[in-house]
């Protein structure tokens, strides 16, 4: 009897989930860039829709600052709307700002300190000399970057914000404009952090139906902000055992809404002792795709959980080639996939192969178009996956004036990215400086 | 009987076309009376087919990393018992040059001579730095030493980065080496890279170059190697594109070839793309390239000497709406000056100008002593003559700039009708190569040019704007411009190159010698059935070495 019960709700989960899931895919951007006030949410969502800019035109939809001004500038029908709206804004721009600390670090240590491979020597490390000559170091900005790069750098993958160390602002450049200060960052993610938690907390003391996909997607994301910082028994508060079930069943929904979000709060539960190595087992083997799988295993290692032997693994090495079996109906998944596995490797020193595999995801020979261009991905946080993308793949060099490019077009306007487009620059000219013969040209 | 079964085996065996492991890409025209590295004509498209033939100590690989290629390993900082301001290197065992003659370290220090003694400004200033000397007279162990005396603390740095764009020359080929400019060397030179230069044919304006494999080229040899590449000149895009649609069976039929195998030129032809697309022989590729489109303006002549006026065309065009009427997404994109942003040095606060209303416009015309009357054209007046005369430009382009069809010339026929709504008359000339180069040393023939420079990733853009420079084609030039590429040649890549960049940035954005209208994102065709294609940063091609190539027959 219970199973019955159990499968009756199954299926009006399922079926409500998908209903609630299409309704919300039908929203357009368009519906939000030209109003003056919200009355639907299925507005705000247009905003937040995964992209793949083919439905955009432009590399800028999804900038997350520039959407965070339209959303100020608008009315809105309700409070709830509101709290929603900004819930939502602020847990992106917390990823983007965690994501921006990471690369700025990541480069900043490769152009004055220690890079962690010797491709492009002699070009960099900047040896000391030069440093204090033409860029007016101070002898501490080096063992700044040092000091905060050991402590961040085994976390890059953690999201992790470093809450209780760091005071909420920071200056973005110290007194030179050559070194910008990665704790800006940490400043912003701190900010963002604690916004997006108050007006998610907000937005579902508002919301009494727990299965709209407004509200999974609002509490998943409340659990990953707590998990972060280590708080379990709001993790638990938040999860209802009814609640778990839903997120699982969204899994295998055919939508694309909570997919990557709900693999990445899984680990957590994992930790805490919510679900076990069975449950994972159960996932793992019930999800469609070998890349959701292998995303679930590599979430589950970079959180450095015990592997599960009698899983049968999926071939990376097919994966990675992603031939038409494995990836051609996984859209949302294999980038993500991509990622992990490049962060994976990156941890264990393997920068080659890292860089390998997400210039192979990000040039392949089957797209004439890299991402964001390209029609075959969608990205539910671009400007987050960007940045990562960069921090794993600039290794290669012939690859360098391309993403110089990406920051560029992507934060051209953003000012709290100027420091790392300064920075990036000047990683992207003293290493492609070189190249060539000087005076040549066409005519 | 026997013997005719004998016969009719040998003749079937003989007759039997051998598998065809060559390639044969375009280039839409090439100077092919001076190809040597000493005073060859310095193009992108001559050292492009340089790097088929010719080989350094080592080079940079296609991921930017520098790898060994005539030396066994890449040299490290000077250890004990040795001399701190040498580096020391040795050259792989058995060096050949295609001739089969020994490559030792002889050719080192004649190379560095040479360059030395040449008049190739870039190699030159290397050599000037760097001379090679023997290790006990051995033919493969040397050092590279300084020569001048002056004490560098970075020489090791400089040697590395500076290496890997000095071609080494057989010095048994050169009886006079003074006398190489013209001479048979320069028309026909050899290098030690994987290719040599087997035939050069010329009939009328089709050259042709054949390269052979070079069997003493020190690589180890993958299975299916290339071992021939064809490099034709062809003017037009659409023939090139025509070429690649040959499948690769007729691309090449009874030892002849049809068609190309590689599209080396970016091409933006949202027809051409499309028709591309669906060939399924083909796959693109993108890369980096430092090119942009623009108009060049002749500042001597008429009322384009005023910057004004030459800002008010600026503010006519819309380069925005205009790339997105005539290129897909994400293919071109604006620029403001002669830098765009891939290579890092780009003045970031500087905006495109816009079009502007007409209200503005109208206001910068009466500015200028113009009035648009009502016969629709613009009249300005004569500084010189005191009359008010109709604004009528010649614009002339070379044929391959705008090939009928693709983006670019669409692009231009909307920028000519956008000037005629201002009441600007354009005679639009579109020549022939050879033509165009004729006409536009007549300043007084034109006054617009239509034009798309390459530059290597140096960036290096001052012969655009050195007097009497023959590459200074506008004609505009001033000190204060002089002094800011003199400060980007001098410093090294870091803050201070990228600050003298962005100062000659913007003084070409003030002064508008050239509208920098946009930078298309390179895209580039190939056959499937070549792998292990690597494109090379600065000139296309790189480590040729182990391309393979599934055989035709």
């Amino acid at each position: 009897m219970k199973i019955k019960l159990a499968l009756f709700f199954g299926i009006i989960l399922i079926f409500s989930i998908t209903i609630k899931l299409l309704w919300i895919n039908s929203g357009s951007v368009s519906d939000i860039i030209d109003i003056k006030s919200i009355n639907a949410y299925s507005q705000i969502d247009s905003l937040f829709y995964f992209n793949n800019d083919r439905y955009f035109g432009r590399v800028n939809h999804q900038n997350w600052t520039q959407d965070l001004n339209t959303l100020n500038s608008i009315v809105y029908k309700s409070e709830s709307m509101k709290y929603y709206a900004f819930g939502h804004i602020y847990y992106n721009l917390w990823k983007e700002a965690i994501a921006a600390r990471n690369l700025l670090l990541e480069i900043q240590n490769s152009l004055y300190c220690n890079p962690p491979i010797d491709r492009f020597y002699p070009q960099i490390p900047i040896t000391e000399d030069v440093l204090i000559d033409d860029y007016n170091f101070q002898p501490n900005y080096t063992s700044l970057i040092k000091e905060q790069y050991s402590d961040l750098k085994d976390n890059f993958n953690l999201n992790t914000n470093r809450i209780n160390k760091i005071s909420n602002e920071e200056v973005f450049f110290f007194e030179n404009e050559n070194f910008a200060n990665p704790r800006y960052f940490i400043g912003l993610a701190n900010q963002y952090y604690k916004t997006s938690i108050n007006q998610l907390t907000s937005y579902l003391n508002y919301d009494d139906s727990l299965f709209t996909i407004r509200s999974l997607k609002s509490r998943v994301r409340l659990a990953i902000l707590y998990a972060i910082n280590g708080d379990d028994n709001k993790v638990i508060e938040i999860i209802s055992p009814t609640f778990y079930s839903a997120i699982v069943d969204s899994l295998y929904a055919n939508t694309y809404n909570l997919k990557i979000e709900v693999i990445e709060l899984l680990p957590h539960l994992e930790i805490i002792g919510y679900i076990g190595q069975d449950d994972i087992t159960e996932i793992y083997n019930n999800l469609k795709y070998d890349s959701g799988k292998a995303l679930l295993l590599y979430k589950r290692k970079i959180l450095d959980l015990e592997n599960i032997y009698d899983i049968p693994l999926v071939n990376e090495e097919i994966l990675v080639n992603e031939t038409e079996d494995s990836y051609s109906k996984d859209i949302i998944y294999y980038p993500e996939y991509i990622i992990a596995l490049a962060e994976i490797l990156s941890m264990s020193g393997n920068f080659s192969r890292s860089e390998e595999i997400i210039n192979h995801f990000w040039f392949k020979e089957s797209t004439p178009r890299p991402p964001p261009n390209c029609e075959n991905w969608l990205f539910e946080n671009y400007p987050e996956y960007l940045l990562n993308a960069i921090r794993l793949g600039y290794w290669d060099g012939a690859r360098l004036p391309f993403y110089q490019t990406k920051l560029y077009d992507a934060y051209f306007e953003n000012k709290d990215f100027t420091g790392i487009r300064k920075t990036f620059s000047l990683f992207v000219a003293i290493v492609t400086g070189h190249i060539g013969r000087g005076g040549l040209h066409n005519d | 009987m026997k013997n005719k079964i004998i016969l009719i085996l040998i003749s079937a065996l003989f007759c039997q076309t051998p598998d065809y492991y060559g390639i044969r890409y375009a280039e839409n025209s090439l100077n092919i009376d001076a190809l040597d590295p000493v005073f060859g004509r310095k193009t992108t498209k001559q050292v492009r087919l340089g790097e088929l033939f010719n080989a350094r100590l080592w080079r940079w690989g296609p991921k930017l990393e520098k790898e060994p290629d005539l030396v066994i390993s890449l040299p490290k900082p000077s250890g004990m018992g040795m001399d701190i301001n040498a580096v020391y290197a040795e050259l792989k065992p058995n060096l050949k040059w295609p001739d089969g003659t020994a490559l030792t370290v002889d050719d080192i220090i004649f190379t560095l001579d040479l360059y030395r003694n040449g008049d190739s400004p870039f190699e030159k200033s290397i050599a000037q730095e760097i001379k090679c000397e023997s290790i006990d007279g051995s033919i493969t162990k040397f050092k590279l030493v300084q020569s001048s005396n002056l004490v560098k603390t970075n020489f090791f740095s400089d040697v590395l980065l500076s290496i890997p764009s000095i071609q080494i020359l057989p010095k048994h080929l050169f009886a006079f080496p003074e006398i190489i400019k013209n001479s048979s060397y320069s028309k026909k030179p050899t290098g030690a890279g994987p290719f040599f230069i087997d035939e050069i044919s010329i009939d009328g304006n089709k050259k042709e170059i054949s390269l052979l494999r070079n069997e003493y080229h020190h690589f180890k040899k993958p299975i299916q190697m290339l071992s021939e590449v064809s490099v034709v000149t062809e003017p037009l895009g659409s023939k090139i594109i025509q070429g690649l649609q040959y499948d690769d069976e007729s691309s090449y039929k009874d030892g002849a070839k049809y068609g190309y195998d590689l599209m080396v030129v970016p091409i933006a032809s949202r027809a051409a793309n499309s028709v591309l697309n669906l060939i399924p022989h083909l796959e693109s590729e993108t890369y980096v390239d430092n090119s942009w489109i623009g108009l060049g303006f002749n500042v001597e002549k008429g009322i384009l000497q005023s910057v004004i006026f030459r800002r008010l065309m600026d503010k006519m065009l819309d380069n925005q709406a205009i790339i997105d009427h005539n290129y897909d997404i994400g293919e071109a994109r604006t620029i403001t000056g002669p830098f765009i942003q891939d290579f890092g040095i780009y003045k970031e606060e500087l905006k495109d100008r816009v079009a502007s209303n007409s209200e503005i416009t109208a206001e910068l015309i009466k500015d200028l002593n113009c009035e648009k009357k009502s016969d629709g054209f613009l009249y300005c007046l004569n500084t010189q003559t005191g009359e008010s005369e109709q604004v009528s430009l010649r614009l002339i382009y070379k044929d391959n700039i705008a090939s009928h069809g693709s983006s670019e010339d669409y692009a231009l026929k909307e920028m000519i009708k956008r000037f005629e709504e201002f009441g600007i008359t354009i005679i639009s000339n579109k020549l022939d190569t050879k033509v165009y180069y004729e006409k536009l040393k007549d300043k007084k023939y034109w006054d617009l040019l239509y034009v798309q420079y390459y530059f290597d990733w140096r960036n290096i853009i001052n012969p655009l704007f050195i007097e009497n420079s023959p590459y200074n084609v506008t004609g505009y030039h001033n000190e204060v411009l002089n002094g800011f590429m003199n400060d980007y040649i001098n410093a090294s890549p870091g803050p201070l190159r990228i600050q003298a960049g962005e100062n000659i940035h913007q003084q070409c954005y003030d002064n508008v010698p050239y509208l920098f209208l946009w930078h298309v994102e390179p895209r580039s065709w190939k056959r499937k059935i070549i792998r292990n294609m690597s494109i090379t940063p600065s000139y296309y091609f790189t480590t040729i070495h182990d391309w393979e190539i599934s055989p035709r027959d």
